[in-house]
């Protein structure tokens, strides 16, 4: 864990030094971007539908193997706010919900969810005005870190009464590219990610569902 | 009567296990009721707690059978399918005896001396977690089967998701 730890610590140090130097040039448009006024520069808020492909080991074929034949990836919802304290370097919050599932002859159900809640920076690698004030392209990279839960149910009604709850917890972070065009205030954007997160759970015979995994995201936000 | 009642009652849940697909024995939503014959077999926890079927791990040989009167119109042909978990280290067969109605005198099929006709055996070839599935002969006159499950070896052994017709 150490080095993952030390790679982003350098991974941030980097994006900050970058944006300090890219501020103190920043006394012309770069590549045709306009210069930014007031502080914080811009905030943005975002809503995507999210595809997690879920990090497992086995988990998948052997609820598929035993009558649950739970699709990976999941569905989810991606909720994103963020502030430009920087030029080009944004601070963010974002959360995560995600789902998927199975039933078995109708009767029983294997539910997978798992939610994050992330606190990261964003930087924008390439920005560019097509017209300005009207249209912009950008596509930033970013890394966040926070907690990830996962949770799994399972119920059938003609085996028992009860439902099976798993739970799983654990700090994790994530690393990504967003690509968006912003339209006046609108914007519409499309990101990659990959999440690191240990929280898992595993049934009875070693196959394990992670939170994390591999994730893509296609959304509508505002810039103001 | 209430013996009697009670053993119809019994058959039919086996004949039909609960299950919707039409088989002649549907263990896949609920388990079935095998017998232990030999050894340690356990009916409950398979691949999750809350899913139930035929748990064989552990040492030795352990056997377990159920006894199904089949019912008419069946097919000669009657295919078995199963999820399983198998150990390299176990092997597993399935064993199926099947009988011709007996002549004695008798309240159900079993009382009845039926008359063995043949028993197919199916070895378990795979190893990790699969599903598998065999087409089984049913000889001439096939009114009724037992079907045995036989684990050899120690490791996990999981049988679920039994399913003959």
């Amino acid at each position: 864990m150490n080095h993952l730890r030390l790679a982003a610590v350098v991974t941030l140090a980097a994006l900050v030094l970058h944006a300090s130097v890219a501020n103190a040039s920043d006394v012309r448009p770069v590549d045709g971007e306009a210069r930014p006024t007031g502080w914080p520069y811009a905030f943005t808020a975002d809503v995507r539908a999210a595809m997690l492909i879920r990090s497992n080991s086995e988990y998948f074929h052997q609820a598929e193997t035993f009558g649950y034949p739970v699709s990976n990836p999941a569905g989810g919802i991606v909720l994103d706010l963020g502030a430009e304290i920087l030029p080009r370097l944004t601070l963010f919050a974002a959360g995560g919900y995600y789902g998927h599932g199975a039933t078995r002859e109708g009767f029983g159900k294997l539910m997978l969810t798992s939610e994050s809640l992330l606190l990261g920076l964003r930087y924008a690698i390439k920005r560019s005005d097509v017209v300005e004030k009207v249209m912009q392209l950008q596509l930033e990279g970013w890394a966040a870190g926070g907690a990830y839960f996962i949770r799994e149910t399972y119920s059938d009604p003609l085996l028992s009464a009860q439902t099976y709850v798993r739970d799983g917890s654990s700090a994790g972070f994530a690393g990504g590219l967003d690509a968006s065009m912003t339209i006046l205030a609108i914007r519409f954007i499309a990101g990659y990610a990959y999440h690191y997160a240990p929280a898992s759970v595993s049934n009875e015979i070693g196959g394990v569902a992670r939170a994390g995994g591999h994730q893509l995201t296609l959304g509508l936000g505002i810039r103001w | 009567m209430r013996v009697t009642a009670l053993l119809v009652l019994l058959t039919s849940c086996v004949a039909y296990g609960g299950g919707t697909s039409g088989a002649q024995i549907d263990c896949s939503g609920l388990v079935c009721d095998w017998q232990t014959v030999e050894g340690d077999v356990r009916y409950g926890t398979t691949w999750h707690e809350g899913d139930r079927g035929v748990n064989m791990s552990g040492g030795g040989r352990a056997v377990t059978e159920q006894r199904v009167v089949l019912i008419p119109p069946f097919r000669r042909q009657l295919r078995m399918t199963a999820a399983m978990l198998r150990d390299a280290e176990v092997s597993l067969t399935f064993e199926f005896a099947f009988f011709a109605p007996g002549s004695a005198p008798g309240a159900t099929f079993w009382d009845r001396s039926p008359v063995p006709l043949a028993t197919r055996t199916v070895e378990v070839p795979n190893v990790g977690v699969f599903n598998f599935q065999r087409d089984v002969l049913v000889p001439s006159e096939g009114a009724a089967v037992i079907v045995r499950i036989i684990k050899e070896g120690s490791g996990r052994a999981l049988v679920d998701e039994f399913t003959f017709g």
